[in-house]
């Protein structure tokens, strides 16, 4: 039953799609495809079968069927999607499709001719392998067939084929059934082999992803190594060698603690930013607690309804290098108390960062620095400066392009 | 004098921490440096007023989550406070505990030490302090009235959701197969047991969840959903 409820039953992670995923999807539906050429082609060349109702519309079914089956792969492995329907419905629409299209291949092509319809088996194998790595199940193609060999439902087929041809004294049992029980036959062999080689394809990629994650993850742990080495061991040598020396004061060295955390801080959101998407919340926290760690009295930061909303991290390095600035800014102008704001559009994400330092006009900003260099960045009119009753409120408006922006989904 | 305990697990500075707040705020403080030992820490403390417990334990199979759950259970009238780096690697944390448990604070590690020692002394004497800037941003302006101790119940209806949800706590990748195996259920059961499950998981932030997130949810949440699967499987 979870067989035939088929890959998308199961399929709750929208994950993409590996290639050999696709390939499968792409297999099962070239597979049905050229079942339905080959059942067109060996009907439009037997000219000499009766014309019954039944022959004149097999061919027609059996397309049809081919068709559902084949749009359907094409569509999941293409876009990613398929149409939701429920369990029951599921194994409900493709038994009846399952039926439809065995007993139409072998009205289109009865006899040896329906050893023309293999390339089913090649579907049923892609189909199972497709279904079986949703469910998490470890297949073995290679004891299909000698298991569908001593299955009771083979078993029995045989049984009644040979009762049936032994009192019926008739050839026709062995000219009209043993060929369909020879295609099954080779219908579970083509099978196995399609779900063997999809396996070991699966399994060749895991291996390739598995060594690629393994040789990113060693980078990145020499990366760590030397960053520990280079960077914060020279920091905490620093401090240790002014302190053995006493040609500093405790409260510098509390100071230059603080700006190590703040380096470790930024090392973190460096981290986040190599991956793909970034919390914004997470961009703005280190700019928190520097200004904390400097005695500024923070009086208003957004909760996590306000800076939950994840962006590309390209979004989320120009977004952090304007609450850089701004802080900084704030923080040089001597501020004592610092409010953080954060607000989202369609086109921007805004910071603004309202200071007690005094006031400050644009065209104060001055050239070459980083508030002027920021301004240039960010474009005409999006760095917005007003000037508050005991100081400033500086805003920067972030372009949430077509070129930076991957989306700016609001999490939970 | 009240009496606190601490629970982080980097030893000499939660020591250091004790100090200060015995030598500054002149309380008595206990440490636990582990999980394991939160149990004894309690019983060494004759009236818990104010617990202080750090959310990460990297060394640990739990949370501070556990620690706040046991000591919640133990002494249900102190009051509890995190301290915590509080980035992402604890921020989901963070979240289920200041919306599953009376939180009176969260203190930031790196806030100056005056800072840390003010909010405590505040929830002391006022029974909550504001939570600290540089944390606030991984808190929800308000706590969900819908996301309760009492929610777990509606997340264990039967005993067969009771096998689910022990399933994927001892399943490492879980698939609908291994859960089936670990389970005894059958693939088609899982199913359906997660499907009934998705209404009430969106209480906990969870939106048609794979079986990875609930695995997930459900070793995060452990201390307040095991209660509840102890008593279904044993019916």
């Amino acid at each position: 039953m979870a067989m035939i409820a088929g890959r998308e039953a199961w399929n709750d992670e929208r994950r993409t799609q590996s290639s050999v995923t696709r390939l499968a999807g792409v297999l099962e539906a070239a597979a049905f495809l050229t079942a339905a050429v080959l059942g067109w082609t060996y009907h439009l060349m037997a000219h000499n079968r009766s014309g019954s109702r039944v022959i004149v519309y097999a061919p027609l079914a059996f397309t049809l069927v081919c068709l559902l089956f084949s749009v359907r792969q094409l569509q999941v492995a293409v876009i990613g999607r398929d149409i939701p329907f429920p369990y029951a419905a599921r194994v409900a629409i493709r038994s009846i499709l399952g039926v439809a299209l065995i007993t139409s291949a072998f009205a289109v092509m009865p006899g040896w001719a329906s050893l023309n319809t293999w390339p089913i088996g090649t579907a049923l194998g892609a189909d199972a392998v497709l279904t079986s790595w949703a469910l998490g199940w470890q297949l073995r193609p290679a004891r299909w067939w000698p298991a569908f060999l001593i299955s009771p439902y083979h078993l029995g087929a045989v049984g009644g084929l040979l009762g049936a041809a032994t009192f019926q004294h008739s050839g026709s049992v062995w000219s009209t059934a043993f060929p369909v029980l020879v295609t099954v036959h080779l219908w579970v062999m083509i099978a196995s082999l399609s779900a063997w080689g999809l396996n070991k394809l699966l399994d060749n990629e895991k291996a390739d992803r598995q060594r690629a994650y393994d040789t990113a993850a060693n980078i990145e742990h020499q990366k760590n190594a030397h960053w520990l080495h280079d960077d914060l061991c020279a920091q905490l040598r620093l401090v240790s060698i002014q302190v053995q020396s006493r040609s500093i004061e405790l409260e510098d060295v509390a100071q230059l603690l603080d700006d190590l955390d703040h380096q470790i801080r930024l090392r973190q959101l460096d981290a986040i930013f190599a991956t793909e998407t970034v919390r914004v919340a997470e961009i703005i926290q280190p700019w928190l607690r520097r200004a904390q760690n400097n005695g500024v009295l923070i009086d208003r930061v957004p909760s996590l309804d306000d800076v939950s909303m994840i962006v590309s991290s390209e979004v989320g390095r120009d977004f952090s290098h304007a609450v850089s600035v701004l802080t900084s800014n704030a923080l040089n102008a001597g501020a004592t108390r610092i409010s953080f704001d954060v607000t989202q559009s369609d086109d921007h994400l805004s910071i603004a960062i309202t200071d007690d330092a005094g006031g400050l006009t644009p065209s104060e900003l001055p050239v070459g620095r980083a508030l002027w260099s920021l301004q240039q960045d960010l474009g005409e009119g999006h760095l917005v400066v007003v000037p508050t009753a005991t100081g400033t409120k500086v805003q920067a408006n972030v372009a949430l392009t077509e070129r930076n922006h991957r989306g700016a989904i609001v999490a939970r | 004098m009240a009496q606190l305990l601490l629970v982080d697990d980097a030893s000499a500075l939660a020591e250091l921490f004790a100090l200060a707040i015995e030598s500054k705020l002149n309380h008595q403080v206990e440490v636990a440096v582990s999980l394991a030992d939160v149990g004894d820490s309690l019983k060494k403390i004759a009236r818990l007023d104010l617990a202080i417990v750090d959310l990460s334990f990297p060394q640990e199979q739990g949370t501070g989550l556990d620690a706040l759950a046991e000591i919640h259970l133990a002494c249900p009238s102190a009051k509890l406070a995190i301290i915590t780096q509080g980035d992402l690697w604890v921020a989901q944390v963070l979240r289920d505990a200041w919306e599953l448990l009376p939180i009176a604070t969260v203190i930031s590690k790196s806030a100056p030490l005056a800072y840390q020692l003010a909010a405590i002394e505040s929830v002391i004497k006022t029974g909550s302090a504001p939570i600290d800037p540089a944390v606030q941003t991984l808190l929800p302006a308000k706590r969900s009235p819908y996301r309760t101790l009492s929610s777990f119940a509606s997340l264990v209806h039967h005993g067969g959701h009771a096998k689910l949800w022990s399933a994927l706590l001892s399943s490492n990748d879980p698939t609908y197969k291994e859960i089936a195996d670990i389970s005894g259920l059958k693939l088609n059961t899982v199913k359906n047991y997660r499907a009934q499950l998705l209404p009430d998981l969106v209480v906990h932030g969870l939106d048609d969840p794979t079986l990875r997130q609930m695995r997930d949810f459900a070793i995060r949440c452990r201390p307040f959903l095991a209660p509840y699967l102890d008593v279904r499987d044993s019916k």
